[in-house]
């Protein structure tokens, strides 16, 4: 272990190979194992994933403003709904909640870092590589025009041929390594490394839905795995899992993924509601309503998650016995979801509520989550379901829940934890405005989309005339998705001014509640100069009132002896080893020449001797 | 491989507790591929038609029950590996860990063996959805006998350079246990579906 | 005096209130307009008879459209309809109380109206109120729902005195009829099976086989049940008529059974309604519901020899020897049934595993060139040559339908998946050049037929066009139908 003595202003250092790398340098960015700069490095990564993300859908929305518009047509705008939605869930949404993950978690436990940090390390550097690799198919012009559900057998190598199929399967794989590692480092994390007296019941509520989002990403990421190396092995080795001519199941990727993909829109949301949960309880001076009651209900939207999958697959001819099960599971799913909905509401009852743009996210939030919500019923009623699926009413109810829930939430946090996380506060008029922007933006496009749903245009349409009868709505719609775009203008106007500002915000600059409010803002690397005693629930807030506010917030003293992780060079250069798997599979697969698959092997070892290495180097 | 911090909250190892939830992600991941297993080769045992290879006619259960046998008796040498590190005996702990990682090479000897018989047959992963389904599901868990075996390779190699230290290491060897006694039952399920099924009575 | 005051207090109060945080006015203001802009849209309630003349539906631009799920066409769409009705009423007042606690919450609980904070925890009455109401309320709207998952799960059954679609409104029907609807990309297919007709006298049913084909417009009898059966021959697509009954998925190797109960005459537009590659937008459909008559004789054309009239129709007839590579038309190339392409393709994949059984490597040698073809077709690029689909495909291989049956295109409304009128204009442009009607910027497998402006002279595409508007069968008597539109819509062109 690195051994630190702390005192005012000092150095930390570090031993091993990155010893000669100050922490203001860049290449100290790639050597990092500090969960914080892991966090900041994911919000960054994520955020620029979200612009391109946000670009495609405004070039969707800009081709279907006029009717027989020939803006970006066929194979180019499947292509661009396909990258709009695997972007926005893998690369922007949930990177972004795993910048959270891993700045604030070990600061609301109580830990110096998490229980594995070069594993942390490398969970970034394989998404960064997975995120490049999908990317990288826009510079070869084989962009994945799969839809980010990729189906079966259209996505086998017969109906969609270009490479675009063998990027998306690869990088969903990489991306989904990523996430799954890193749940089992949180996992261990939360449940291991909680500062003394931290009981699980006296934890914040965004760590608990944290941990619930990281069970469920261990056991549905696997399932997804399957099926991604089913689809690759069918598209590049000639199998056939999903070809029914011989014998293959088309409907089997349909069972995997969902089984994968329900319990995902479980991951997207849950922290959030961590987030909305400490923001409302922070900005009405009280605590949150219901603490116990919020931790089961978000367990039993995590446990009921994984057995409704098939109310994606109503129409596919399972039979009346089968919909109706899942149908009645999906309607359980509302109750406490709608609990959570109620205890947000009353937890500012009898409160103080002090209006700021975090908090304006996230009653944003209950509400337009609230209306996801209430479409998603519906579409849990499978006659009504029939109607509904895969028409732009399923569209407009999943915006709801991402954008009005999942989007608002981050900003919500972004806003929040900025101080924590950068030292400056985000202008708040510039914020209030954006919300303005994004809230009535997000409004005008998505309820379009459930009227023009409702008159019946399916979804993944590139194409419709005048004569159809959805036009004047498309083109409400593209008008609130240019809305929508200049909030995040603003946004990044935002950043750009409070970038120019100096660090100097106080520790504690909101009056909040959890513990990682009671360091200094930039925490210092080894997060408490002692780790605290925890001795309530929001035990932060307990100790002000117990001792005071000055007390509470903790100051760098003298002579107090860290171990602290060094920093490494084995996740990044591990994740390069990995990466090369793909790499020498895509060869393969445009060349159908075995001697590129020698890359692929090439990296296989390299990574195993990496490991080797990794396993037999101690963490000091 | 190190974490931080070595007193924990709940008591347990951070390795170990990170194997436990490596191990139930596992489950779904070998949970996934036997049901694929199930489907495909149910499917292919209602085809009629004088080329198709069917489970029953290509499985051989008596030299699989061997190979089965093989690699439940690594798991007893496992067994033995990890008290010879619990006491810090370094020999013992050598020389048993040698031998599960030895009776694993040879399971995947006879995986081998047999995949190599099927092909020379005519099935491959090609072949048909069967082929594709069981050479997939027994192919992921040859892949994890094989990470183990290297990984118990290493551990006995390790410790021929650098002495055993039994509070230190024990957990580590603990986990790598784990490891291999999750990757016995999943065989133990993949056998009894794979190859005892082909057994049933039509 | 006396009852001034409460006036008073109330213009107070609400000077008060606009006068307050102007961020919770805006936010108030948006909730109410959101409560207002959201619950007008869930008003199928109002889509009762005639959803045209409803103001408030009107002024949103909503049930106008032709493929409007508003306006439902038969007794199960209407009870849909009610359902989603059920589900919107209840959704609004869920809504409407979220909003409202919102609202009331933080008018009164803001910083500067409520400088303290009450550390108020938890309320387990509270927690069990509204953890029970919305159970009750999921019981609620979840016991009509499950009622109707296993009516419109109904194919026609024979009964004791005729076929019914068991349970729900017990209605028998003297006969029905069966079709094949397969999936192609990116064109639909109807195969009419069979007419099951009910024999009060033998106390059973008896099956009439039809041999009818068509794509993209199907004739069906009014009043008539029709079961369908759905498949497809390449991917997944997505069978739906709006106004009809919701959709249901067409898959490769998988038949799923619908019940289409046509109660009005009339033109129904249909889609696909499941992403199955780059035309996927282009995959229209229509259905002409008649009375008997007229779709007797609609099904019994082609019967007969064909009868050609002029010069051009006679030459076109020649130029369609080209055609009929991939299409089928009554009297140049009649198309094979499904069931006997299945059949075919049995026989074929026996000879397959003879080859097999003779010795392995004649048979890998004929799948690796089978492979061969297969990738070199599909690293083509050049949309003029003719597309030859060498797809694995079990019903029917080489006999695998590739372009739709070109009987009828003269009554058709609509050509080409349904997207353009049906004009001499329309037809020339497709037959020259499909790319510029069915899109794509780059890439293979867009639309199958190539472009024949470099194959044919101007002349012959006219011959052609003449000979497929004016053929005539001898034993054939059709007129099609005039077809009143449902709304007056823009001319689509």
């Amino acid at each position: 272990m690195s051994e630190i003595v702390l005192s005012k202003d000092q150095a930390v250092h570090g031993k091993g190979l990155a010893k000669s790398y100050s922490k203001s340098s860049w290449l100290s960015w790639l050597v990092t194992v500090d969960h914080k700069r892991i966090g900041i490095l994911y919000f960054w990564s994520a955020f620029v994933f979200l612009l391109i993300g946000g670009l495609e859908a405004l070039l969707i929305r800009t081709q279907l403003f006029l009717p027989e518009n020939t803006f970006l047509v066929g194979k180019s705008f499947n292509q661009m709904f396909t990258m709009h939605g695997t972007t926005m869930v893998f690369l922007a949404v949930m990177p972004l909640n795993a910048a959270y993950f891993n700045y604030i978690i070990p600061l609301q436990i109580g830990a110096r870092d998490v229980a594995f940090p070069r594993l942390n390390a490398f969970t970034f550097w394989i998404f960064l590589f997975g995120g490049l690799f999908m990317h990288f198919s826009y510079i070869i012009g084989h962009v994945p025009d799969t839809a980010w559900t990729g189906y079966a057998n259209l996505t086998s190598k017969a109906y969609l041929p270009s490479l675009g199929g063998d990027f998306w399967t690869m990088g969903i794989q990489v991306l989904g390594l990523s996430t799954l590692v890193a749940s089992f480092n949180f996992v261990v994390t939360i449940l291991n490394m909680r500062a003394p007296g931290m009981t699980l019941m006296r934890m914040p509520l965004f760590t608990w839905t944290s941990l619930v989002t990281q069970v469920l990403i261990i056991l549905s990421f696997p399932v997804v795995s399957v099926a991604l190396a089913m689809l690759l092995l069918d598209r590049v080795f000639q199998t056939n899992f999903f070809n029914p001519a011989f014998g293959g199941d088309v409907l089997m990727w349909q069972h995997l993924f969902w089984v994968f993909g329900h319990p995902e829109v479980y991951i997207l949301a849950l922290p959030v509601m961590g987030y909305v949960s400490e923001i409302l309880a922070t900005f009405s001076k009280k605590s949150l309503f219901g603490y116990s009651v919020m931790i089961v209900s978000a367990s039993c939207i995590g446990f009921l998650g994984f057995s409704v999958w098939a109310h994606h697959m109503f129409t596919v001819g399972m039979g009346p016995w089968a919909n109706a099960v899942f149908s009645a599971g999906t309607m359980t799913i509302a109750i406490p979801t709608g609990v959570k909905v109620f205890n947000w509401l009353f937890t500012m009852w009898g409160g103080s509520i002090r209006m700021t743009s975090a908090w304006l996210y996230s009653v944003g939030f209950i509400l337009m989550f609230t209306i996801g919500g209430i479409t998603g019923v519906m579409h849990a009623s499978p006659p009504i379901d029939f109607q509904q699926h895969d028409t732009y009413f399923v569209v407009g109810h999943f915006h709801y829940v991402l954008i009005g829930g999942s989007v608002m939430g981050l900003f919500a946090a972004i806003f929040y934890w900025f101080p924590k996380m950068f030292g400056r506060l985000l202008n708040e008029t510039l914020g209030k405005w954006q919300f303005v922007f994004l809230f009535i933006g997000m409004n005008v496009t998505f309820m379009s989309f459930h009227f023009v749903g409702v008159e019946g245009m399916p979804r993944r349409y590139y194409y419709y005339q005048e004569s159809d009868g959805w036009t004047f709505w498309n083109q409400v719609a593209t008008i609130g998705a240019y809305i929508q775009a200049s909030a995040f203008v603003i946004f990044l106007y935002n950043l750009i001014i409070t970038f120019k500002k100096p660090k100097g915000a106080e520790a504690d600059p909101w009056d909040s509640r959890t513990l990682e409010w009671s360091v200094a803002s930039v925490p210092p690397e080894y997060n408490f100069y002692k780790i605290p005693q925890v001795e309530a629930v929001d035990d932060f807030w307990y100790k002000k009132q117990k001792y005071g506010a000055k007390q509470a917030i903790e100051l760098p003293k003298g002579n107090e002896v860290v171990h602290l992780p060094s920093p490494s060079w084995l996740p990044f250069l591990s994740s390069l080893a990995l990466g090369l798997l793909p790499i020498g599979v895509t060869c393969y697969a445009y060349t159908h020449s075995y001697s590129y698959l020698l890359i692929s092997v090439v990296g296989f070892v390299a990574f195993l001797l990496l490991a080797i290495k990794w396993a037999f180097t101690p963490v000091e | 491989m190190d974490s931080v911090q070595h007193t924990t909250t709940t008591g347990v190892d951070n390795r170990k507790m990170a194997m436990w939830i490596v191990i139930a992600s596992e489950c779904m991941l070998f949970g996934s591929l036997i049901i694929n297993y199930i489907v495909q080769a149910a499917r292919v045992m209602k085809l009629e038609g004088i080329g198709v290879i069917k489970p029953s006619q290509i499985i051989n259960v008596p030299i699989t029950s061997a190979s089965t046998f093989v690699l439940l008796m690594s798991s007893v040498a496992m067994v033995f590996c990890l008290k010879g590190a619990r006491e810090g005996n370094v020999k013992s702990f050598r020389t048993w860990s040698f031998l599960t990682a030895g009776l694993g090479a040879i399971f995947l000897g006879f995986q081998v063996y047999e995949f190599t018989v099927f092909y020379l047959e005519g099935l491959g992963m090609t072949t048909n959805t069967f082929g594709s389904a069981f050479f997939t599901l027994t192919g992921t868990h040859g892949a994890h006998v094989l990470v183990g075996v290297v990984i118990l390779l290493t551990a006995g190699i390790w410790s021929f350079y650098k002495p055993l230290d039994k509070d230190k290491h024990s957990p580590v060897i603990e986990t790598i246990g784990l490891y291999w006694h999750f990757v016995d039952v999943i065989w133990i399920l993949i056998f009894t579906l794979v190859y005892l099924f082909v057994l049933a009575p039509k | 005096m006396f009852y001034t005051e409460p006036l008073k207090n109330l213009k107070k109060h609400t000077l008060k209130f606009l006068h307050s945080s102007p961020i919770f006015v805006l936010r108030g203001m948006k909730v109410l307009l959101g409560s207002v802009f959201f619950s007008s849209f869930f008003s199928p309630l109002f889509a009762a008879e005639n959803p045209n003349l409803n103001p408030v539906l009107k002024f949103f631009k909503l049930g106008q459209s032709e493929y409007t799920t508003l306006n439902p066409a038969n007794q199960l769409g209407k009870e849909v309809l009610d359902l989603y009705s059920l589900f919107a009423w209840v959704g609004i007042g869920v809504f409407c109380v979220v909003a409202l606690i919102f609202i009331v919450v933080v008018y009164r609980f803001r910083e500067t109206k409520h400088p303290k904070a009450k550390d108020l925890r938890g309320n387990f009455l509270l927690e069990m109120f509204w953890t029970t109401v919305p159970i009750v309320i999921l019981i609620v709207i979840a016991i009509p729902t499950i009622q109707i998952i296993f009516k419109i799960a109904e194919v026609p059954v024979s009964s004791s005195d005729g076929f019914s679609l068991a349970s729900g409104k017990q209605k028998i029907y003297p006969e029905y009829l069966e079709v094949n609807v397969i999936g192609h990309q990116w064109w639909w297919e109807f195969e009419y099976i069979a007419i099951h007709k009910w024999q009060a006298d033998q106390n059973k049913d008896t099956v009439q086989s039809l041999h009818r084909v068509t794509s993209s417009e199907a004739y069906f009898p009014v009043g008539v049940p029709v079961k369908v059966n759905l498949v497809s021959e390449d991917v997944i697509h997505s069978f739906w008529l709006p106004r009809v009954m919701g959709k249901t998925d067409a898959m490769p190797g998988q038949v799923n059974q619908s019940t289409l109960v046509f109660e009005t005459a009339g033109l129904y537009k249909g889609e696909c309604a499941l992403y199955c590659g780059a035309s996927h937008a282009l995959m229209r459909f229509n259905v002409v519901v008649v009375d008997q008559k007229t779709f007797q004789d609609w099904l019994n054309w082609g019967s007969g020899d064909m009868v050609l009239t002029t010069e051009s129709a006679k030459r076109g007839a020649v130029v369609a020897q080209t055609c009929v590579a991939c299409h089928t038309m009554k009297g140049v190339k009649d198309y094979v049934p499904r069931s006997e392409r299945l059949e075919q393709a049995k026989i074929a994949y026996e000879e397959n595993v003879k080859l097999y059984e003779a010795g392995e490597k004649a048979y890998k040698e004929k799948m690796a060139q089978e492979n061969k073809k297969v990738w070199e077709r599909q690293m083509r690029e050049d949309p003029s040559m003719p597309a030859i689909p060498v797809k694995p495909s079990q019903f029917g291989g080489e006999l695998a339908t590739i372009g739709p049956d070109l009987t009828d295109i003269q009554f058709k409304k609509f050509v080409v998946s349904g997207i353009k009128q049906n004009t001499r204009e329309n037809l020339i442009n497709w037959i020259k050049n499909p790319p510029s009607i069915k899109p794509e910027i780059s890439g293979t497998l867009t639309v199958r037929m190539p472009a024949y402006e470099h194959v044919l002279d101007n002349q012959s595409i006219e011959d052609v066009v003449e000979f497929l508007s004016t053929v005539k069968y001898s034993k054939s008597d059709f007129v099609a139908p005039v077809l009143i539109p449902l709304y007056p819509t823009p001319n689509q062109k």
